[in-house]
């Protein structure tokens, strides 16, 4: 096989990849949205790349003429056509491991990367988080159609705290652990979510101790999934049988904040768990 | 948890490739921009066009990324393109340490971190430093020379044109397009070494080891530096995770987002496309000090508000 076929399959391998990932939606659970389209691009651009590569590479150089030069060197970059060692090395480099990662990556992550990075449990740890009692001067600038909001004349009908989230047909209020988590920092959304019955989607991670807790958690990235971080909330309930580490679970029950060390934790107590299918986004933004 | 070490196939995976996915993007607009300057780019315009005076010339290639922005990814395979059309080996070095950091980009991206941390003085800080950083190791590649520096294959800069002037159109896009996908497959090779490395101990070593570090300021600033050159982050979103480590002074945080955009696992690898192998480890060691230097001694204060 040429050194010209197997740029041209790296090329292609590579377009593809990104293109596929992206079409297919796989690319959700890798990349923050704001870098879609920016991976959609790279694969057009990587098969448009390949195929004018195809084009170029078969043409003569076309920059023949006597400059009288003394330097050793080529007049214009030519496709090498032997392939020695080490060109055969960078190929497999570039075509072996990003093909088996594409095999054995499972889309989430597991025990080992959670324990890992540590599971945050205060909100302040997280990535991204804006203390509540920031000043005005730290609010996201306003829109062009954006008006500052009446919020001495507020609407009764208005949603807030826990009428602002949805309830599943039983009535428990749906959060993710992050909200759980920003009411636990809130002296006034504690004292709202303590005591309601709420429900949580998460990765199931098992009791490490004999207190009678598992951690449930979700992954939050900044950028891309490398800078995910574990958000925990304390489960109280009997660990769930027939459900893999850091598989998902619903998990139903009454929302309690314990101060620990000056910081409020959520738990959720007298936990019903189910299992359920791993969401379409396995790592929230 | 008191293990230092778990590795699972599966996160090593999925962590790689969202990496890569995050990367190539970028190194793709580095090697179609390496291209077009190949191709394009009349030998001995830079200098033409340069200033003469070398401290000139490093100042300016300090704050280029201001109108030119690079991240580090892809600065690499642009400055060793400039190198081959005769740009100053010293502009480029302060153009390639700088410009991942000194760019609006990066400053928004600074800024919004660190709302409520003092965003506008860290951000000012962090540009100050990567540019004065850049400044200093720039001058004294200066007076190491090229031939300390560089790869033997870059030390004389192209004299002539490549026959470039007697091309076609057509011949010209075709080389341009050569010159690009040599360069992709250079770079890529490079960055997916790095970034399996990377990705080893971005999942598999237990990072609560570091925050008992984080009580001494010297040994805060230089575990914060170990972490950035660990994980290996683009400079745009870097400061979104220096931000939550919020037991560590703001000096810390400050050499993890100095150090980070300059040297990391990844650019060890990287760099070796343009210089040789001795430079790089005493690059890495010599901003390893003046980093650590600069924010042990300056006086950074921990900023709020």
């Amino acid at each position: 096989m040429s050194h010209r076929l197997l740029t041209l399959l790296t090329l292609l391998l590579w377009g593809l990849l990104l293109s596929k990932f992206w079409l297919s939606g796989r690319i959700d659970s890798y990349l923050h949205p704001h870098f879609h389209p920016m991976v959609a691009m790279a694969g057009v651009l990587l098969i448009l790349l390949a195929g004018l590569w195809w084009w170029a590479s078969g043409r003569p150089d076309g920059s023949s003429h006597d400059c009288g030069c003394h330097y050793d060197h080529e007049h214009g970059p030519q496709p090498r056509s032997a392939l020695s060692a080490g060109t055969i090395l960078a190929f497999v480099v570039l075509l072996v491991p990003v093909t088996a990662a594409t095999i054995v990556s499972p889309g989430q992550f597991g025990e080992a990367a959670v324990m890992n990075r540590g599971i945050v449990t205060d909100i302040s740890q997280l990535p991204t988080f804006a203390p509540p009692n920031s000043g005005p001067e730290d609010a996201p600038p306003l829109g062009a159609d954006e008006e500052i909001p009446d919020v001495a004349n507020w609407p009764e009908d208005k949603e807030e705290g826990v009428e602002y989230f949805t309830r599943s047909p039983d009535g428990a209020i749906q959060l993710e652990t992050i909200d759980l988590l920003f009411a636990a920092s809130e002296p006034a959304l504690r004292e709202e979510f303590a005591n309601q019955r709420v429900t949580l989607v998460g990765q199931y991670v098992p009791p490490r101790s004999d207190d009678g807790n598992f951690d449930l958690v979700r992954m939050i990235m900044v950028c891309c999934a490398a800078d995910a971080r574990p958000l925990g909330v304390k489960i109280t309930a009997p660990a769930p049988t027939g459900v893999d580490s850091t598989g998902w679970v619903r998990v139903t029950g009454i929302a309690r904040f314990e101060e620990n060390g000056g910081v409020f934790e959520p738990r959720i107590e007298g936990a019903t768990v189910e299992q359920v299918e791993a969401p379409r986004e396995t790592i929230l933004y | 948890m008191n293990h230092w070490f778990w590795f699972s196939a599966s996160d090593f995976a999925f962590s790689f490739l969202s990496v890569l996915f995050e990367g190539i993007p970028f190194i793709l607009i580095g090697v179609l921009l390496s291209g077009l300057v190949d191709v394009f780019l009349p030998p001995r315009l830079l200098a033409r066009v340069l200033p003469r005076n070398p401290v000139a010339g490093i100042l300016i290639g300090g704050l280029l990324g201001a109108v030119l922005p690079m991240c580090e990814c892809g600065i690499v395979v642009v400055i060793r393109r400039l190198i081959r059309k005769g740009l100053p080996l010293s502009n480029a070095v302060a153009y390639m340490l700088a410009a991942p950091v000194v760019n609006p980009v990066v400053a928004v991206s600074t800024y919004a971190a660190f709302r409520g941390q003092g965003p506008m003085e860290i951000m000012f800080w962090r540009m100050g430093l990567a540019f004065g950083v850049a400044v200093i190791v720039s001058a004294i590649v200066l007076a190491l020379g090229r031939a300390f520096v560089l790869r033997p294959d870059l030390q004389t800069a192209d004299a002539h044109d490549h026959g470039n002037e007697h091309r076609s159109a057509a011949d010209k896009a075709a080389a341009a397009v050569r010159s690009s996908v040599g360069d992709f497959l250079d770079v890529t090779v490079y960055f997916l070494l790095g970034a399996a490395v990377a990705t080893l101990f971005n999942t598999s070593v237990n990072q609560q080891l570091v925050l008992p570090l984080a009580e001494d300021r010297g040994m805060a600033v230089a575990s914060m530096m170990v972490l950035a050159g660990i994980l290996s982050l683009c400079s745009t979103s870097d400061a979104f995770v220096a931000a939550t480590f919020t037991a560590f002074p703001a000096a810390a945080k400050l050499a993890f987002l100095v150090f980070g955009p300059m040297m990391d696992l990844k650019l060890l690898f990287i760099y070796s496309l343009v210089f040789r192998k001795r430079f790089v480890v005493a690059l890495a060691v010599g901003l390893f000090v003046l980093v650590w230097l600069a924010c042990t001694q300056l006086p950074i204060a921990n900023f709020r508000g």
